[in-house]
Protein backbone atom coordinates (compact mmCIF):
# COMPACT_ATOMS: atom_id res chain seq x y z
CA UNK A 1 0.00 0.00 0.00
CA UNK A 2 1.50 3.24 -1.07
CA UNK A 3 1.50 5.97 1.45
CA UNK A 4 0.11 9.31 0.41
CA UNK A 5 1.77 12.51 1.37
CA UNK A 6 4.94 11.10 2.80
CA UNK A 7 8.18 12.96 2.52
CA UNK A 8 10.31 12.21 -0.49
CA UNK A 9 13.76 13.23 -1.60
CA UNK A 10 14.36 15.15 -4.76
CA UNK A 11 16.44 12.44 -6.41
CA UNK A 12 13.76 9.74 -6.27
CA UNK A 13 11.10 12.24 -7.28
CA UNK A 14 13.13 13.27 -10.33
CA UNK A 15 13.73 9.63 -11.21
CA UNK A 16 9.99 9.03 -11.27
CA UNK A 17 9.30 12.23 -13.14
CA UNK A 18 11.80 11.28 -15.84
CA UNK A 19 10.33 7.78 -16.09
CA UNK A 20 6.83 9.26 -16.50
CA UNK A 21 8.01 11.63 -19.20
CA UNK A 22 9.90 8.87 -20.99
CA UNK A 23 6.84 6.67 -20.96
CA UNK A 24 4.73 9.44 -22.46
CA UNK A 25 7.38 10.01 -25.14
CA UNK A 26 7.58 6.31 -25.93
CA UNK A 27 3.83 6.09 -26.42
CA UNK A 28 3.90 9.12 -28.68
CA UNK A 29 6.71 7.73 -30.78
CA UNK A 30 4.80 4.47 -31.27
CA UNK A 31 1.79 6.49 -32.31
CA UNK A 32 3.99 8.29 -34.85
CA UNK A 33 4.57 5.03 -36.72
CA UNK A 34 0.95 4.88 -37.83
CA UNK A 35 0.06 8.52 -37.85
CA UNK A 36 2.14 10.93 -39.87
CA UNK A 37 1.19 13.94 -37.79
CA UNK A 38 2.11 13.40 -34.20
CA UNK A 39 3.20 15.72 -31.52
CA UNK A 40 6.18 15.27 -29.31
CA UNK A 41 6.61 16.64 -25.82
CA UNK A 42 9.59 18.97 -26.07
CA UNK A 43 9.68 20.06 -22.48
CA UNK A 44 7.74 19.92 -19.29
CA UNK A 45 7.80 22.51 -16.58
CA UNK A 46 6.30 21.43 -13.30
CA UNK A 47 5.78 24.02 -10.62
CA UNK A 48 4.93 22.63 -7.23
CA UNK A 49 3.89 23.92 -3.85
CA UNK A 50 6.10 22.13 -1.38
CA UNK A 51 7.34 22.19 2.16
CA UNK A 52 11.01 21.30 2.41
CA UNK A 53 12.51 19.90 5.59
CA UNK A 54 16.07 19.20 6.61
CA UNK A 55 16.98 16.41 9.00
CA UNK A 56 20.65 17.32 9.33
CA UNK A 57 21.79 15.27 6.35
CA UNK A 58 19.14 15.32 3.68
CA UNK A 59 16.57 17.72 2.37
CA UNK A 60 13.14 16.15 1.92
CA UNK A 61 9.94 17.50 0.52
CA UNK A 62 6.27 17.07 1.11
CA UNK A 63 3.48 18.50 -1.03
CA UNK A 64 1.34 21.21 0.52
CA UNK A 65 -2.06 20.08 1.78
CA UNK A 66 -5.33 21.97 1.37
CA UNK A 67 -5.48 24.90 3.72
CA UNK A 68 -1.72 25.02 4.31
CA UNK A 69 -0.15 28.32 3.56
CA UNK A 70 3.39 29.49 3.02
CA UNK A 71 4.57 26.62 0.86
CA UNK A 72 7.71 27.03 -1.18
CA UNK A 73 7.38 27.00 -4.89
CA UNK A 74 9.72 24.69 -6.72
CA UNK A 75 9.82 24.51 -10.48
CA UNK A 76 11.38 21.60 -12.30
CA UNK A 77 11.97 21.91 -15.98
CA UNK A 78 12.67 18.84 -18.02
CA UNK A 79 13.77 19.50 -21.55
CA UNK A 80 14.58 17.11 -24.30
CA UNK A 81 18.22 16.80 -25.17
CA UNK A 82 19.85 14.91 -27.97
CA UNK A 83 21.77 11.70 -27.42
CA UNK A 84 24.98 13.55 -28.27
CA UNK A 85 24.38 16.05 -25.50
CA UNK A 86 23.73 13.19 -23.13
CA UNK A 87 27.06 11.64 -24.01
CA UNK A 88 28.83 14.95 -23.51
CA UNK A 89 27.29 15.77 -20.16
CA UNK A 90 26.95 12.35 -18.55
CA UNK A 91 29.48 9.97 -17.20
CA UNK A 92 30.03 6.67 -18.91
CA UNK A 93 27.72 4.11 -17.37
CA UNK A 94 29.33 1.71 -14.94
CA UNK A 95 30.92 -1.24 -16.68
CA UNK A 96 30.59 -4.85 -15.59
CA UNK A 97 33.92 -4.89 -13.78
CA UNK A 98 33.22 -1.59 -12.06
CA UNK A 99 31.41 -1.45 -8.74
CA UNK A 100 29.05 1.17 -7.46
CA UNK A 101 30.17 2.66 -4.14
CA UNK A 102 26.59 2.34 -2.88
CA UNK A 103 26.76 -1.44 -3.07
CA UNK A 104 29.84 -1.80 -0.91
CA UNK A 105 28.65 -2.66 2.56
CA UNK A 106 32.05 -2.14 4.15
CA UNK A 107 31.96 1.59 3.46
CA UNK A 108 29.94 3.50 6.02
CA UNK A 109 27.13 5.84 4.98
CA UNK A 110 29.01 8.97 5.95
CA UNK A 111 31.94 8.11 3.70
CA UNK A 112 29.55 7.20 0.89
CA UNK A 113 27.82 10.53 1.09
CA UNK A 114 31.19 12.34 1.31
CA UNK A 115 32.32 10.56 -1.84
CA UNK A 116 29.05 11.24 -3.62
CA UNK A 117 29.43 14.94 -2.90
CA UNK A 118 32.73 15.00 -4.75
CA UNK A 119 31.25 13.02 -7.66
CA UNK A 120 32.67 9.63 -6.82
CA UNK A 121 30.02 6.94 -7.30
CA UNK A 122 32.06 3.99 -8.48
CA UNK A 123 35.41 2.35 -8.01
CA UNK A 124 36.62 3.59 -11.40
CA UNK A 125 35.75 7.18 -10.39
CA UNK A 126 37.97 6.75 -7.40
CA UNK A 127 40.82 5.42 -9.54
CA UNK A 128 40.38 8.42 -11.79
CA UNK A 129 40.69 11.02 -9.05
CA UNK A 130 43.60 9.14 -7.55
CA UNK A 131 45.38 9.27 -10.92
CA UNK A 132 44.83 13.03 -10.96
CA UNK A 133 46.47 13.26 -7.56
CA UNK A 134 43.47 14.72 -5.79
CA UNK A 135 44.04 14.99 -2.06
CA UNK A 136 41.02 13.02 -0.93
CA UNK A 137 41.77 13.55 2.74
CA UNK A 138 41.48 17.28 2.29
CA UNK A 139 38.37 17.28 0.08
CA UNK A 140 36.59 14.89 2.42
CA UNK A 141 37.62 16.81 5.57
CA UNK A 142 39.86 13.97 6.70
CA UNK A 143 36.95 11.54 6.73
CA UNK A 144 38.61 9.09 4.39
CA UNK A 145 41.85 8.29 2.60
CA UNK A 146 42.96 6.22 -0.36
CA UNK A 147 44.65 3.46 1.62
CA UNK A 148 41.55 2.78 3.68
CA UNK A 149 39.28 2.85 0.66
CA UNK A 150 41.56 0.92 -1.66
CA UNK A 151 41.50 -2.11 0.62
CA UNK A 152 37.72 -2.03 0.97
CA UNK A 153 37.26 -1.64 -2.75
CA UNK A 154 39.69 -4.33 -3.72
CA UNK A 155 37.95 -6.68 -1.36
CA UNK A 156 34.54 -5.80 -2.78
CA UNK A 157 35.76 -6.18 -6.32
CA UNK A 158 37.21 -9.57 -5.51
CA UNK A 159 33.89 -10.65 -3.96
CA UNK A 160 32.30 -9.93 -7.30
CA UNK A 161 34.78 -12.10 -9.14
CA UNK A 162 35.18 -15.29 -7.16
CA UNK A 163 37.74 -17.77 -8.48
CA UNK A 164 36.28 -20.88 -10.12
CA UNK A 165 38.24 -23.99 -10.86
CA UNK A 166 37.18 -25.99 -13.88
CA UNK A 167 39.88 -28.53 -14.32
CA UNK A 168 42.95 -29.79 -12.47
CA UNK A 169 45.52 -32.07 -14.10
CA UNK A 170 48.56 -33.79 -12.72
CA UNK A 171 51.43 -33.92 -15.11
CA UNK A 172 54.00 -36.26 -13.65
CA UNK A 173 57.27 -36.96 -15.42
CA UNK A 174 60.90 -37.49 -14.58
CA UNK A 175 61.98 -34.13 -15.97
CA UNK A 176 59.53 -32.27 -13.74
CA UNK A 177 56.04 -32.62 -12.33
CA UNK A 178 53.31 -30.06 -12.61
CA UNK A 179 49.79 -29.43 -11.54
CA UNK A 180 47.83 -27.47 -14.11
CA UNK A 181 44.77 -25.68 -12.77
CA UNK A 182 42.30 -24.24 -15.27
CA UNK A 183 39.47 -21.90 -14.39
CA UNK A 184 38.34 -18.29 -14.19
CA UNK A 185 39.47 -15.38 -12.03
CA UNK A 186 42.22 -17.50 -10.55
CA UNK A 187 44.65 -14.60 -10.20
CA UNK A 188 43.32 -11.11 -10.82
CA UNK A 189 45.51 -8.78 -8.77
CA UNK A 190 48.62 -8.11 -10.85
CA UNK A 191 50.31 -6.23 -8.02
CA UNK A 192 50.40 -9.24 -5.75
CA UNK A 193 52.51 -12.34 -6.29
CA UNK A 194 50.34 -15.38 -5.73
CA UNK A 195 51.53 -18.15 -3.48
CA UNK A 196 50.88 -21.87 -3.81
CA UNK A 197 51.21 -24.36 -0.99
CA UNK A 198 51.12 -28.04 -1.86
CA UNK A 199 50.79 -30.58 0.98
CA UNK A 200 52.04 -28.00 3.42
CA UNK A 201 55.10 -27.05 1.38
CA UNK A 202 55.66 -23.96 -0.66
CA UNK A 203 55.42 -24.75 -4.36
CA UNK A 204 56.73 -22.81 -7.29
CA UNK A 205 54.18 -21.10 -9.50
CA UNK A 206 55.65 -21.21 -12.99
CA UNK A 207 52.74 -19.48 -14.54
CA UNK A 208 49.82 -17.74 -12.91
CA UNK A 209 47.16 -15.78 -14.69
CA UNK A 210 43.43 -15.36 -14.80
CA UNK A 211 42.66 -18.67 -16.44
CA UNK A 212 45.66 -20.92 -15.77
CA UNK A 213 47.99 -21.89 -12.95
CA UNK A 214 51.06 -23.97 -13.62
CA UNK A 215 52.53 -25.26 -10.38
CA UNK A 216 55.87 -27.00 -10.32
CA UNK A 217 56.24 -29.78 -7.74
CA UNK A 218 58.94 -32.19 -6.66
CA UNK A 219 57.59 -35.63 -7.52
CA UNK A 220 58.18 -37.10 -4.08
CA UNK A 221 55.85 -34.51 -2.67
CA UNK A 222 52.82 -35.95 -4.46
CA UNK A 223 50.79 -38.45 -2.48
CA UNK A 224 49.05 -41.33 -4.19
CA UNK A 225 45.70 -40.60 -2.65
CA UNK A 226 44.96 -37.30 -1.03
CA UNK A 227 46.76 -34.08 -1.76
CA UNK A 228 46.00 -30.59 -0.65
CA UNK A 229 46.62 -27.49 -2.71
CA UNK A 230 46.16 -24.02 -1.28
CA UNK A 231 46.40 -20.92 -3.46
CA UNK A 232 46.63 -17.42 -2.05
CA UNK A 233 45.97 -15.29 -5.08
CA UNK A 234 45.67 -11.93 -3.30
CA UNK A 235 45.21 -10.72 0.27
CA UNK A 236 41.46 -11.38 0.09
CA UNK A 237 41.38 -14.67 -1.78
CA UNK A 238 42.48 -18.04 -0.56
CA UNK A 239 41.23 -21.26 -2.07
CA UNK A 240 41.91 -24.77 -1.06
CA UNK A 241 41.57 -27.90 -3.15
CA UNK A 242 41.65 -31.53 -2.11
CA UNK A 243 43.14 -33.45 -4.98
CA UNK A 244 43.21 -37.10 -5.69
CA UNK A 245 45.93 -38.23 -8.00
CA UNK A 246 43.38 -39.90 -10.25
CA UNK A 247 40.15 -37.98 -9.78
CA UNK A 248 40.56 -34.40 -8.89
CA UNK A 249 37.97 -32.44 -7.02
CA UNK A 250 37.97 -29.09 -5.34
CA UNK A 251 36.41 -27.58 -2.28
CA UNK B 1 -2.49 4.82 -8.49
CA UNK B 2 -3.82 4.01 -5.04
CA UNK B 3 -5.81 7.18 -5.10
CA UNK B 4 -8.38 6.51 -7.81
CA UNK B 5 -9.03 10.18 -8.42
CA UNK B 6 -5.59 10.54 -9.96
CA UNK B 7 -4.05 9.18 -13.12
CA UNK B 8 -0.37 8.54 -13.67
CA UNK B 9 1.54 11.59 -14.80
CA UNK B 10 2.53 10.02 -18.13
CA UNK B 11 -1.16 9.46 -18.98
CA UNK B 12 -1.84 13.03 -18.02
CA UNK B 13 0.91 14.28 -20.34
CA UNK B 14 -0.38 12.03 -23.13
CA UNK B 15 -3.87 13.43 -22.74
CA UNK B 16 -2.47 16.92 -23.05
CA UNK B 17 -0.36 15.99 -26.07
CA UNK B 18 -3.31 14.32 -27.73
CA UNK B 19 -3.95 17.12 -30.18
CA UNK B 20 -5.45 15.88 -33.38
CA UNK B 21 -6.75 18.61 -35.53
CA UNK B 22 -6.31 20.47 -38.75
CA UNK B 23 -7.61 23.87 -39.64
CA UNK B 24 -9.14 23.89 -43.06
CA UNK B 25 -10.08 26.81 -45.21
CA UNK B 26 -11.51 26.99 -48.66
CA UNK B 27 -10.08 29.53 -51.00
CA UNK B 28 -11.39 29.64 -54.52
CA UNK B 29 -11.46 26.03 -55.53
CA UNK B 30 -8.65 24.97 -53.27
CA UNK B 31 -8.65 23.71 -49.78
CA UNK B 32 -5.98 25.00 -47.49
CA UNK B 33 -4.99 22.85 -44.57
CA UNK B 34 -3.24 24.29 -41.60
CA UNK B 35 -1.73 22.28 -38.81
CA UNK B 36 -0.41 23.63 -35.55
CA UNK B 37 3.36 23.36 -35.37
CA UNK B 38 3.86 24.17 -31.76
CA UNK B 39 1.50 24.25 -28.84
CA UNK B 40 2.29 25.72 -25.49
CA UNK B 41 -0.08 24.69 -22.82
CA UNK B 42 -0.26 25.40 -19.15
CA UNK B 43 -2.72 24.22 -16.57
CA UNK B 44 -3.08 24.03 -12.84
CA UNK B 45 -2.97 20.44 -11.63
CA UNK B 46 -3.51 18.55 -8.46
CA UNK B 47 -0.75 16.13 -7.59
CA UNK B 48 -0.74 13.01 -5.50
CA UNK B 49 2.79 11.97 -4.68
CA UNK B 50 2.92 8.52 -3.17
CA UNK B 51 5.77 6.33 -2.02
CA UNK B 52 5.31 2.62 -2.68
CA UNK B 53 6.72 -0.32 -0.76
CA UNK B 54 9.97 -0.22 -2.76
CA UNK B 55 10.45 3.40 -1.71
CA UNK B 56 9.79 4.55 -5.25
CA UNK B 57 7.95 7.75 -5.80
CA UNK B 58 4.72 7.52 -7.82
CA UNK B 59 3.35 10.69 -9.29
CA UNK B 60 -0.37 10.98 -9.85
CA UNK B 61 -1.92 14.00 -11.49
CA UNK B 62 -5.33 15.37 -12.36
CA UNK B 63 -6.67 18.69 -13.62
CA UNK B 64 -8.50 20.65 -10.93
CA UNK B 65 -11.53 18.58 -9.95
CA UNK B 66 -13.77 21.40 -8.72
CA UNK B 67 -13.77 25.06 -9.44
CA UNK B 68 -16.16 25.96 -6.64
CA UNK B 69 -14.57 28.20 -4.06
CA UNK B 70 -14.43 26.49 -0.68
CA UNK B 71 -12.96 27.37 2.69
CA UNK B 72 -10.09 24.99 2.15
CA UNK B 73 -9.05 25.17 -1.45
CA UNK B 74 -7.12 22.23 -2.89
CA UNK B 75 -3.50 22.95 -3.65
CA UNK B 76 -2.94 23.65 -7.29
CA UNK B 77 0.45 23.03 -8.77
CA UNK B 78 1.22 24.08 -12.26
CA UNK B 79 2.34 22.21 -15.32
CA UNK B 80 3.55 23.71 -18.56
CA UNK B 81 4.08 21.61 -21.65
CA UNK B 82 5.66 22.47 -24.95
CA UNK B 83 4.38 20.25 -27.67
CA UNK B 84 5.78 20.30 -31.17
CA UNK B 85 5.23 18.35 -34.33
CA UNK B 86 7.74 15.63 -34.96
CA UNK B 87 9.95 16.39 -37.91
Amino acid sequence: MANANREWNLESFLDSLIVELDRARETLSIKAINKPLTYAVKDVNLEMQLFPSFDGNNVKFVTAQPGQEGASKIAIQLGSITDQQIRKTSKEPSTADDISIDLIEEIDDETKSTLRKIGVTSVNDLDQIQKNNVDIERVSNKKTNYGKLANLLQKARRNNMPPTVKNVNFNISKSGSFIVVEGDNLVVDKTYTPVAVFNGKLAELEKADNGLLNIKLPEENINKEENELVIVSDPFTIYKMKLNNKNSSHA
Amino acid sequence: MDNDDFIELNDFILEMANVDFYLTEHYLDEEIILKPKKIETQTPIQLSIEIDDNNEVKIGAIPPMYYVETTFMPVFHNIKLNIETEE
